[in-house]
């Protein structure tokens, strides 16, 4: 018998009980759809909390804060070129803190930002991303975090009335003006150790860049970056000397080291262990939060599981039924020659497309439901709580992934409970179907 | 054609522990020659059909052998017996056993369809079987709006679809008219005379008996003479 022949059977046999075969279908698409949608939620919630961030460069990059060698005080170039060399190392960032900085500007000023002195072909590589300009190329450019601005108050007004409640300078007192390709002054001071007066040293500089904005939106940063050459500058005029080796080299403050890939962090931080680095990496942090969330989404997909189980109840009935009905036509065809083998296929087929047009619609639906779920639900808080809910929070998600293993779980199911009825229908003893004993 | 070797055979009634058991059958011998028309004739309850289930491999007997075509079918499962009565077998039963939902020209189909015939093969077949059982007028009339002579002759058609060397047939001519029967019968020996088709037929009925090459009859279990001319 062919496979056509076979299935156009089923279809007559469907065709006799739409209802019953409808409502079987409606049970398991609204147990595929509750499973999927269910699950989406975990997914979604992983999706925007999480993999940016394991995607992100945050995984990658491991942070060295200092050698066993307790007499060292920074890094040299030595130990840099000796972190280039680990294998699977992408890019190495090393970076001078540029000390006590403030930045004057046209009579506002940003007091000590976070100011440190990098090499821009490593920013590069490292992946660092501007929102409007270019990096610097001259010694006296420099770049600016995109909240920069933000930080740039008025001189001469009172401390107490420049800030808002939360810390912020308030409006009134901001510098106003575009900050990209402006003139601006920088100050740097130290405090000498020996008790000496404290020295200051200026320098012109130009911004020549503007950072883009963090994804994050509630962290504000204010911060500088600069030219190795201009920390030099300074530093000469303010006779600081702690920056340097003996030979005059720059010793770093602080060293990053970016992997090529997630997978390969933990090699390199052997390897670092090995030469004698301290390191730490936030992956596997990460790591653990990872595997919490794939617990819960499979504990989701477990309790969706449970809704598709009780669907399938409903299909070992339907064949059930089926299978009791056709009992007569069932001994006649096996009278005639028909295998049981081909008899059990007749049936499983039958049980097989209703749990496959179920999954397909509950998957259709949930896609849908998921969609809604995204766009209303965020309004609905956002009404309740009266506060913003992040544009990168999904409530729900629905990977391929997802979908592929809810379909999966609702065609084992229907398979295995529509596989008793159709053994039941191989049973059927032809006498007692022909005299319409069963 | 059809060899039978010490068929015996009993019923098992009742539940496990409290069953009684009903002796049908006792060291049946029996062989039919290809080509040959056999009746098989008995009181009521002698045991003829179940003789016939045995040979058509509907039931196992309880002891002995069976040999169709010279294949021991004794022993085989459900499916290997499915399959060889398909190719080898037609049954005609005694109440039609068509299928009510499927209309004459489909309940003749089938076999062809559990054959893998394809489509275009079975519709010219189907035709010409309609026409040779008198049927061509009916294709699209279900069974229950047939004639009983009319669906035997449906029901034979479905035993013939195939082109079996073997029919086996349960009285079937026990609901027609003596008009519809004279044309079955004369059906039978024209398949039997161009085809070469074997024909073991129960019956009560002496028309049948008349056109059958040699009488068999089944007395309390046990073949009891043969009567009539004998084979070719
Ligand atoms: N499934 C069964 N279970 C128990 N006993 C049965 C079964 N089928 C038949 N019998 C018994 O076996 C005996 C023979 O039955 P069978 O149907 O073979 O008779 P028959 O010769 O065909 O009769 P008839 O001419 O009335 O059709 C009967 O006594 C009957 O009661
Ligand atoms: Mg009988």
């Amino acid at each position: 018998m062919t496979f056509k022949d076979k299935w156009r059977f089923v279809q007559q046999n469907m065709k006799k009980n739409k209802v019953r075969v409808f409502m079987t279908i409606l049970a398991a698409a609204m147990g595929s759809c509750f499973l999927i949608v269910l699950a989406s939620v975990g997914f979604g919630l992983h999706d925007s909390l999480i993999k940016d961030e394991l995607e992100s460069r945050a995984v990658t990059k491991i942070d060295i804060y200092g050698t066993d060698d307790e007499e060292q005080l920074g890094f040299t170039n030595e130990n840099i070129d000796e972190l280039k060399q680990i294998e699977n190392v992408d890019a190495v960032r090393q970076i001078q803190s540029l000390g006590e900085t403030n930045f004057h500007l046209d009579g506002y000023t940003n007091e000590m930002p976070s100011a440190i002195a990098v090499d821009f072909e490593n920013e590069k590589q490292a992946g660092i991303e501007l929102g409007s300009g270019r990096l610097p190329e001259k010694e006296n450019e420099i770049v600016v975090s995109s909240d920069f601005a933000e930080f740039l108050g008025k001189d001469d007004v009172d401390e107490k009335d420049k800030f808002t409640e939360d810390g912020t300078i308030k409006s009134e007192y901001l510098y106003k003006d575009e900050v990209l390709n402006k003139e601006i002054e920088i100050e740097a001071s130290t405090f000498p150790e020996d008790g000496s007066e404290p020295r200051t040293a200026t320098e012109k500089v130009q911004i020549v860049g503007i950072e883009a904005a963090p994804a994050n939106e509630y962290i504000y940063t204010n911060s500088v970056k600069s030219t190795p050459e201009l920390k030099r500058k300074l530093d000469e005029a303010l006779h600081v000397t702690d920056s340097y080796t003996e030979q005059g080299d720059p010793l770093y403050d602080q060293v990053e080291v970016y992997a090529s890939n997630a997978e390969s962090v933990e090699g390199i931080l052997n390897s670092l262990d090995e030469k004698g680095y301290l390191a730490y990496s936030n992956l596997e942090e990460l790591k653990n939060i990872n595997i919490l969330f794939n617990v819960a989404k499979a504990g989701l997909i477990i309790v969706g599981t449970i809704a598709v189980l009780i669907a399938s109840i409903g299909i070992y009935n339907t064949m059930t039924m089926a299978v009791t009905e056709r009992a007569p036509d069932i001994g006649i065809m096996k009278a005639i020659g028909a295998n049981p083998k081909t008899i059990k296929q007749i049936f499983l087929m039958e049980s097989t497309f209703i749990g496959l047009a179920g999954a397909l619609i509950g998957t259709a639906v949930a896609y849908l439901i998921s969609f809604l779920v995204n766009a209303g639900v965020p309004v609905i808080l956002e009404q309740i709580f009266e506060e913003e809910i992040p544009a990168t929070l999904q409530l729900s998600s629905i990977p391929f992934l997802l979908a592929a293993i809810s379909i999966t779980i609702c065609l084992v199911v229907t398979i295995l409970s529509g596989s008793r009825p159709a053994k039941q229908a191989t049973n059927v003893d032809v006498l007692r179907a022909l005299r319409r004993e069963i | 054609m059809i060899t039978i070797k010490q068929v015996s055979h009993h019923y098992t009634m009742g539940k496990k522990a409290k069953e009684t058991i009903v002796p049908v059958l006792h060291g049946i011998d029996l062989h039919v020659g290809k080509g040959e028309i056999v009746s098989l004739i008995g009181k009521s309850g002698s045991g003829k059909s179940t003789l016939l289930h045995i040979i058509g491999g509907f039931i196992q007997p309880t002891s002995g052998e069976v040999a169709i075509n010279g294949t021991t079918i004794t022993g085989w499962n459900e499916g290997q017996l499915a399959d060889f009565r398909l190719q080898h077998i037609g049954y005609i039963f005694q109440n039609f056993q068509l299928i009510p939902s499927m209309t004459a020209a489909q309940n003749i189909e089938l076999p062809l369809i559990l054959n893998g015939t394809p489509k275009q093969e079975r519709k010219q077949k189907v035709e010409d079987i309609l026409r040779q059982v008198e049927l061509e007028a009916f294709p699209e009339h279900y069974p229950s709006e047939l004639s009983g002579g009319q669906q035997q002759r449906v029901a034979i058609a479905r035993a013939l679809i195939l082109d079996p060397p073997l029919i086996l047939a349960d009285e079937p001519t026990g609901s027609l008219d003596s008009d519809t029967e004279a044309e079955l019968l004369s059906l039978i020996r024209k398949l039997n005379k161009q085809a070469g088709i074997t024909f073991l037929i129960i019956t009560h009925d002496q028309e049948v008996a008349a056109i059958a090459d040699r009488q068999l009859e089944i007395k309390d279990g046990q073949m009891l003479k043969v009567k009539g001319v004998m084979p070719v």
